[in-house]
C-alpha cells in the first residue's frame, strides 16, 4: 500500500475529557484491540488507511518522466479510464481500446433510447420518458469509498444523498405468520424488537437475574442504556410503544394530541420472521451515507471522457493479445469497418473481466491461464420499472430508500433517490443474485416483468396500476461482462489471486476483480492505482 | 462415486431410478441453466461453453461435479443454492439428453465432493 502519511493519530480523549497525547499507530491498535475487540480494530485500522476499506483516497504519485513510452489500455471501465488519465498526466501516450460505442463499462445509465444487447435475448431498448434514468449497474456510493469520491470531486460531478436505508418503506413476507401477507413498516418492527428485548435484557438485570458481573454502577448505566435503546417506561421496565414506531393517526394541530400505535408482540414478530430486517443496513457497506452522481451514474466515466479526447478507440473489440520482451501487440475488430487490426505498445494493461478475457486468444503462460479460471461471476439481475404517478410517495409517504420482500426470486424493492414529487418515477422492482439471477433471466420478457409487478403489488396498491414500461438487465448475458463481479473461494483467493496481480511480460490486469472490493467501482479504481504504479516502475526500470 | 458402470450393463431397477431423476433433471436445467448454456445446451460460442457433444460434460464426473458446486472461468457457484439432489439430476440430464452418457449421480456423490471454498456469490462486504 503506497503513499501513506504515517500520521500519527491524534491522541484519543481520557475519562475526563483531555486529549491524551498522539499515539503511535500500533499503540493506538493494540489499545483498540484490547478495549473493543475484533470489530474496533476494523474501523480503527480503516483510520489509518490500512484495513478493508477503500483503503486509498489519491491516485499514486509517480515520479520521473515516461518519455512517451506507450501503453495500450484494454475496457474503457473505470479500471481503464483511471489508468489512461493518470499515466496520461504522467507522459504515457496512452490508447484505450473498448468494445462498447461508450466507456464507463458496468458504470452505465439507462435513459430512452439507450440500447443493452444482453446474450440469447432481444436487445433491450430503454423507453423511458424523457429525464427519467436508471442506474443498471454502480447506484451507490459509500461514503468512505474514497478513491470513487476522489474522482466525482476531481472533477467537479455533483452528489446527492442515496437513500439506502428508509424506516417507512415496508417490510413483507408471504407465510402462516400474524403479520405475514400485509406489508409492515419497519420502522414498527425495528422499535418493537428493539423495544422487547430491552425490556427482556432490562427486567433480568433489574432482578439480578442476568449472569454477567456487574458494578452496581455499571449496572444503572446499562439500565439506563436499555431503557432509551428500547423506550421503556422508566419505572416498570415495560415495552409499551413508542412513537417513532409511528401513530395510529398522527398529531395535529389545536385539540388534536394524536393516536399512539400500539406494539406488535414479540412472538407475532417472530413468528412472521420479520426481524431480520433490523439489521440489514448495519453493515459497512451500507451505512449511511451513501451518495450518487445527479442525473446517473455515468457522469463519472463521462467526465473521465472529455478529458481523456481521442484517446479511446470505441468498438474496438479485442481477439488476441501477445507480448514479448520488448513489447506488446494487440488484435482487435473495427467496428466500424469490420476488419481486423493490430496495435503495438510498449505496455498493455488488461481491464477486460476475467470472465471475458478467458475467451480471448492470448499468450499468457499456463499457470497464469489456470490462475485466470479459477474464479467465478455472480449472475445478477435488475430489472427498473417506470411508474406514472409515484405512489410510493404520494400514497404510501416512502422517500427512497428499500423495501424488503423476503423473496428472493425478485429480491428487494428500491425507490428513486431522486426527483422526488415529480410526476413519475423509476422504481428498481428487481434485483437478485446466483441461482435466482439466472432463473429470473430464463424467463421470458413479459414473466420477468409480471413477477416483478406480482410482489411490489402486495406491498403497494398502485403498483400494477401505474406501471408503464420496463428496463430488464441481466449481466450474466451482457457479453461484455458475462457476470455481475468476479466471486473468489478463499481457496482462489489463496492460490490463484496473487499471481494475476503480477506483471506476465509486459502486460498487467486490473479491475475490481483483483480487488478485496468485488463488486463496487472502488475496487476497480484502487485495483488500477495499483497495478499502474507497478507499471510505472517497470517503464521506468527499463 | 456410483456411477463408474458403464450403462449397458445398468439393471433395470438403476435404470427406472435414473429414469425419474431425468424427469426432474430437465426442468430444473431448463431453470437453471438454460439462459446461458440455451435450451437445447448448445451454449453461446465466445462466452458460454456448450454442454451438448461435450467431452468435458461427458467425461469426469468428479471435475464436473466440482464446476456447478464450486464455478470455474467466470461460471458462477450453484453449492450453497441448489440442493446437492438438485445438482445431481442437473448433472445426470445433461450426460444422459445431450451426451448420450448416461449417469446416476446422487445427493450422496455430489455431498462428498462440495467440501468448504464454495465461492462468494455476494460481493466482500
Ligand atoms: C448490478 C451491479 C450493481 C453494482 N452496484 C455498485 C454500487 O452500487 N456501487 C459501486 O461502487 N459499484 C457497484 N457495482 C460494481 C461496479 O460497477 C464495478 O466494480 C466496476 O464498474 C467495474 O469496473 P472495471 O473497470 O473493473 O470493469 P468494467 O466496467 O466491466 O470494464 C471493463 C471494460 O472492458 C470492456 N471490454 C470487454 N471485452 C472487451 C474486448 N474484447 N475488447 C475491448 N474491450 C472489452 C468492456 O466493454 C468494459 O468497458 C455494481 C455492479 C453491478 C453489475
Amino acid at each position: 500500500m503506497h503513499q501513506q502519511e504515517q500520521t500519527p493519530l491524534a491522541g484519543e480523549r481520557d475519562s475526563t475529557g483531555a486529549v491524551t497525547g498522539l499515539l503511535t499507530r500500533r499503540h493506538f491498535l493494540q489499545a483498540l484491540g484490547t478495549v473493543g475487540g475484533a470489530g474496533m480494530l476494523m474501523s480503527g485500522l480503516s483510520a489509518f488507511n490500512i484495513g478493508i476499506a477503500s483503503a486509498q483516497d489519491r491516485p499514486p504519485p509517480l515520479s520521473g518522466d515516461a518519455n512517451g513510452k506507450s501503453v495500450i489500455i484494454l475496457g474503457a471501465g473505470l479500471a481503464g479510464l483511471v489508468a489512461a488519465y493518470e499515466l496520461g498526466r504522467q507522459g504515457y501516450d496512452c490508447k484505450v481500446l473498448e468494445a462498447r460505442r461508450y466507456a464507463g463499462g458496468r458504470c452505465q445509465t439507462a435513459r430512452r433510447g439507450f440500447v443493452l444487447p444482453q446474450l440469447g435475448q432481444d436487445d433491450e431498448v430503454c423507453d423511458f420518458d424523457d429525464g427519467e434514468y436508471f442506474n443498471h449497474g454502480p447506484w451507490r456510493i459509500p461514503y468512505h469509498h474514497r478513491s470513487t469520491l476522489h474522482y466525482t470531486q476531481e472533477f467537479g460531478i455533483p452528489l446527492e444523498i442515496f437513500v439506502n436505508h428508509n424506516e417507512a418503506a415496508f417490510a413483507y413476507r408471504d407465510g402462516g405468520g400474524p403479520l405475514n401477507g400485509q406489508p409492515v413498516r419497519q420502522k414498527e418492527i425495528i422499535a418493537d424488537m428493539r423495544g422487547h428485548t430491552a425490556e427482556i435484557l432490562a427486567k433480568h438485570v433489574d432482578q439480578g437475574a442476568l449472569d454477567v458481573p456487574l458494578s452496581a454502577e455499571e449496572r444503572e448505566k446499562f439500565l439506563e442504556f436499555l431503557v432509551g435503546e428500547g423506550h421503556l417506561e422508566r419505572d416498570s421496565l415495560d415495552y409499551l410503544g413508542t412513537g417513532g414506531r409511528g401513530y395510529a393517526s398522527d398529531p395535529g394541530a389545536g385539540l388534536n394530541p394524536g393516536e399512539p400505535s400500539s406494539p406488535h408482540t414479540l412472538a407475532a414478530l417472530l413468528n412472521s420472521d420479520l426481524f431480520g430486517i433490523v439489521s440489514s443496513v448495519s453493515g459497512y457497506t451500507q451505512q449511511k451515507t451513501m451518495f450518487q452522481p445527479i442525473g446517473g451514474m455515468d457522469r463519472i466515466p463521462k467526465a473521465f471522457e472529455e478529458r481523456l479526447g481521442d484517446a479511446i478507440t470505441f468498438g474496438a473489440r479485442v481477439t488476441q493479445l501477445q507480448h514479448s520482451d520488448d513489447g506488446v501487440v494487440v488484435d482487435y475488430l473495427d467496428g466500424d469497418s469490420g476488419e481486423t487490426r493490430q496495435l503495438a505498445g510498449d505496455y498493455c494493461l488488461c481491464t477486460i473481466p476475467l470472465s471475458v478475457l478467458r475467451n480471448i486468444e492470448n499468450d499468457f503462460s499456463d499457470e497464469f491461464r489456470s490462475a485466470m479460471d479459477a474464479v467465478s461471476y455472480t449472475p445478477t439481475c435488475k430489472l427498473a420499472l417506470q411508474m406514472k404517478t409515484r405512489f410510493w410517495e404520494v400514497e404510501d409517504h416512502v422517500f427512497g430508500g428499500h423495501s424488503f420482500t423476503h423473496n428472493s426470486e425478485v429480491g428487494n424493492i428500491s425507490y428513486p433517490s431522486t426527483g422526488w414529487q415529480g410526476r413519475k418515477g423509476v422504481l428498481q422492482g428487481v434485483y437478485n443474485f446466483g441461482a435466482n439471477a439466472a432463473q429470473f433471466s430464463a424467463l421470458p420478457r413479459d414473466q420477468r416483468i409480471d413477477k416483478a409487478l406480482g410482489v411490489g403489488e402486495k406491498i403497494h396498491a398502485g403498483y400494477r396500476r401505474d406501471f408503464e414500461n420496463a428496463f430488464s438487465t441481466a449481466w450474466h448475458l451482457v457479453p461484455e461482462n458475462l457476470g455481475g463481479w468476479a466471486s473468489w473461494s478463499d481457496e482462489a483467493r489463496q492460490h490463484s489471486y496473487p499471481l494475476l496481480n503480477e506483471p506476465q511480460g509486459r502486460v498487467l490486469l486490473a479491475g475490481e476483480h483483483l480487488s478485496y472490493m468485488t463488486g463496487w467501482m472502488s475496487g476497480a479504481i484502487e485495483s488500477s492505482w495499483l497495478q499502474i504504479e507497478k507499471l510505472h516502475a517497470m517503464a521506468m526500470a527499463s | 462415486m456410483k456411477q463408474l458402470i458403464p450403462a449397458t450393463v445398468i439393471a433395470v431397477p438403476l435404470l427406472m431410478a435414473a429414469q425419474s431423476a431425468l424427469a426432474d433433471g430437465e426442468p430444473l436445467y431448463q431453470q437453471n441453466c438454460s439462459a446461458c448454456h440455451m435450451t437445447d445446451g448448445s451454449g453461446i460460442p465466445g462466452a458460454f461453453p456448450a454442454l451438448a457433444d461435450s467431452d468435458f460434460v461427458a467425461g469426469n464426473l468428479e471435475e464436473l461435479i466440482r464446476i456447478v458446486a464450486y464455478g470455474r472461468a467466470g461460471m458462477p457457484s450453484f453449492g450453497d443454492e441448489l440442493a446437492s439432489a438438485e445438482l445431481a439430476e442437473i448433472l445426470n440430464y445433461i450426460r444422459d439428453t445431450f451426451n448420450d452418457t448416461p449417469s446416476d449421480l446422487s445427493a450422496t456423490d455430489v455431498e462428498a465432493l462440495k467440501v468448504t471454498g464454495t465461492a462468494k456469490m455476494g460481493r466482500e462486504e
